[in-house]
């Protein structure tokens, strides 16, 4: 874009062919009495007002955002309500949907499949904002160390992460898994093993993108110290990227379960997750296709809305990536 | 650009180091032995095993013999379940099975989301663009082995049915399972591609929307050039060189996607006895294809991003520049 050279405003649209870029510039000037009190003619708002402003006006992403919250209630008050996901009824087996007394059927063991979905959701929604924090902090300490102190040490901690991601997560995941015993932790454990060093290496590059900033030089010279410049400078303007990159992870991590689940190395049954809500439909293949389906869709929805929302927050965040 | 070569091929010879050293401590630190199965073996082949990969030998020399095993002899190791079968073998007849599934699953990604991508550009923000960025968004959503129950009941089941009927024969038009013939092939495909397609369509659109915007077009343009050869010459071979770095990437995925897709369609592949060797937990061979799996990717990542430092100069010294 151009810039405004000794004060004089350019005409940009004048200079850039792009049909999207509509600004309109006012070249009235200000009032005298503004010019002298010193305040702008129009109420200043925060970069955290404008984001919030710009995600509420994006439809898809307020109703991606309303659809996770539902099915977060749905997982978390639905198994409160409704405690017996392990209960089986073998005189009640393979019930289709609406059948009296269990609204989504029952599954090969007469199990409510409603019951198993909220649970399932539950647990599934857990485990992914649980390996997410985990992997924020971690990833955030890691990275933010090594962009911290650089040389040697920098070096050899990206390394690390080299190797790390040289090699797909799965197939660490499936080695952790053969050697460790199965369990709800152990898949925890070993989802936060593979999965912090994205956020490491956003943490990295921001560290070392921020703090070449004028603004740090500014805070630098006025005599600001380093913790005030890391609270004060870089962490809120590291945030917006962060914030997405979070978002896209609880869709990644509940895949990377789902996975897990599904070829039967997760969440055990009679535990229910979504992988394994949808590995037990897909056994019964291609009667009661319902079993499958059911947990499938809701899944799906969820991970769409998941990257929906993600994609809401990066053009809120940054308004010049938005496409 | 010798330096940045050599750079590259020893960070990947690092990370094969590390890959193969803590797979062998995986193994060394296993409880049990390997060879108590449940029918005993005799004395004499345990004792020809033992002295094969020097299982009775001390920690060090073990590690000696595991490395010349593998890198000398090619000898990954020997299958606990499927008596009288090495993992090299296992490896030789199923893994073209699986490069096979790989290389269809990566061109229809490629190619596919390369088309959808140019064209979503040169449509931007008309009705075109929208559907292929829902597809897009949708590909990158669903989960694989979701969308391929979904497709083999949908369309193996219950499409090819009604066309059974149809034409009252029992002509399926696509098969549920099995590696045969070409039309076995579509169905794994297109489920394992879609991901890629997704992620390279969402790539090359908002590559080649950077692109449209450069003072090369409008010089062109003024040039008279017409349309189609604006677009090839100019736009898409500026806008593609973005999209190669992701191609590294998505092998990684297609692998990983291929752990579960080849169990879904009963495809004789190398995830297929990846997946059921560590359910079946026949540790050798988990930790032999572990090994293989983990040296091809390192590989083909590294010919990968030699590959973009000879199209793209740049990419090295910015590179170089960062390490």
């Amino acid at each position: 874009m151009a810039e405004a050279a000794y004060g004089v405003p350019v005409h940009t649209a004048l200079l850039s062919a792009d049909p999207t870029d509509s600004h309109t510039y006012d070249y009235t000037p200000l009032p005298n009495t503004a010019i002298r009190s010193g305040r702008a003619a129009r109420p200043p708002v925060s970069y955290w007002r404008d984001a919030l402003d710009r995600l509420l006006r994006n439809k898809t992403a307020v109703a991606s955002f309303a659809f996770i919250i539902l099915t977060a209630l749905f997982g978390f008050a639905g198994s409160s309500l409704m405690p017996g996901f392990t209960k089986q009824d073998l005189y009640n087996t393979f019930l289709p949907p609406l059948s009296p007394g269990h609204p989504l059927g029952t599954d090969e063991l007469g199990r409510d499949l409603l019951a198993r979905l909220a649970r399932g959701t539950r647990i599934s929604l857990t485990i992914g904002v649980t390996v997410s924090v985990i992997n924020l902090v971690v990833g955030l300490a890691y990275g933010g160390l090594s962009g911290y102190i650089g040389g040697m040490a920098d070096v050899v901690m990206m390394r690390i992460v080299e190797i790390v991601t040289a090699v797909p997560e799965m197939i660490i995941l499936l080695l952790l898994l053969t050697v460790l015993k199965s369990g709800m932790g152990t898949l925890i454990l070993a989802l936060c093993l593979t999965g912090w060093t994205g956020m490491a290496r956003l943490a990295r590059a921001q560290a070392l993108q921020l703090r070449e900033n004028e603004y740090v030089l500014a805070a630098r010279v006025l005599g600001a110290s380093r913790l005030w410049i890391v609270l004060r400078h870089m962490i809120p303007n590291a945030l917006g990227p962060i914030m997405v990159r979070f978002a896209m992870s609880v869709p990644g991590v509940i895949f990377a379960e789902s996975f897990l689940s599904y070829i039967g190395l997760g969440i055990a049954i009679p535990e229910a997750s979504w992988g394994n809500l949808a590995q037990l439909g897909a056994n019964q293949f291609p009667n009661h296709i319902w079993l499958f389906f059911i947990p499938a869709i809701l899944f799906s929805l969820t991970m769409l809305a998941f990257n929906l929302l993600g994609d809401g927050l990066r053009d809120a965040l940054d308004p010049r990536q938005r496409r | 650009m010798p330096g940045y070569i050599l750079k590259r091929i020893g960070i990947s010879l690092l990370t094969i180091f590390v890959i193969t050293t803590v797979t062998f401590v995986l193994m060394y630190s296993l409880p049990g032995k390997p060879f108590l199965g449940e029918r005993p073996l005799p004395q004499s082949v345990i004792d020809a095993a033992n002295a094969k990969y020097g299982l009775n030998l001390p920690m060090f020399p073990r590690y000696l013999k595991y490395l010349s095993n593998i890198f000398l002899r090619g000898d990954f190791g020997q299958s606990t379940v499927y008596t009288n079968r090495d993992v090299t073998s296992i490896i030789k007849q199923a893994f073209p099975v699986s490069a096979s599934l790989g290389i269809r699953a990566l061109t229809f990604g490629v190619i596919g989301g390369l088309l959808s991508g140019i064209y979503s550009a040169l449509r931007h923000n008309k009705a075109g663009d929208r559907f292929s960025t829902v597809i897009a968004i949708l590909g990158v959503s669903i989960p694989s082995f979701i969308l391929g129950t979904m497709l083999q009941y949908l369309l193996g089941v219950k499409f090819s049915g009604w066309v059974k009927r149809l034409f009252d024969t029992k002509y399926q038009l696509f098969p549920l399972a099995r590696w045969e013939s070409f039309r076995y092939t579509l169905i794994p495909t297109f489920v394992l591609g879609l991901g890629s397609l997704a992620s390279v369509t969402r790539m090359t659109r908002s590559s080649m929307l950077d692109v449209v915007n450069q003072d090369y077009i409008k010089t062109a343009k003024s040039k008279g050039l017409s349309d189609l050869e604006i677009t090839w010459r100019h736009m898409v071979r500026n806008a593609i060189a973005p999209v190669y770095t992701v191609i590294g990437g998505m092998v990684g995925v297609v692998v990983t996607g291929s752990f579960v897709i080849e169990n879904i369609f009963s495809i004789p592949g190398l995830g297929k006895y990846f997946v059921n060797s560590v359910t079946s937990s026949d540790y050798p061979m988990t930790i032999g294809l572990t090994l293989f799996f983990s040296i091809f990717i390192v590989l083909v990542n590294l010919v990968v991003d030699l590959g973009y430092s000879l199209i793209d100069p740049r990419v090295r010294l910015d590179r170089a520049s960062k390490r």
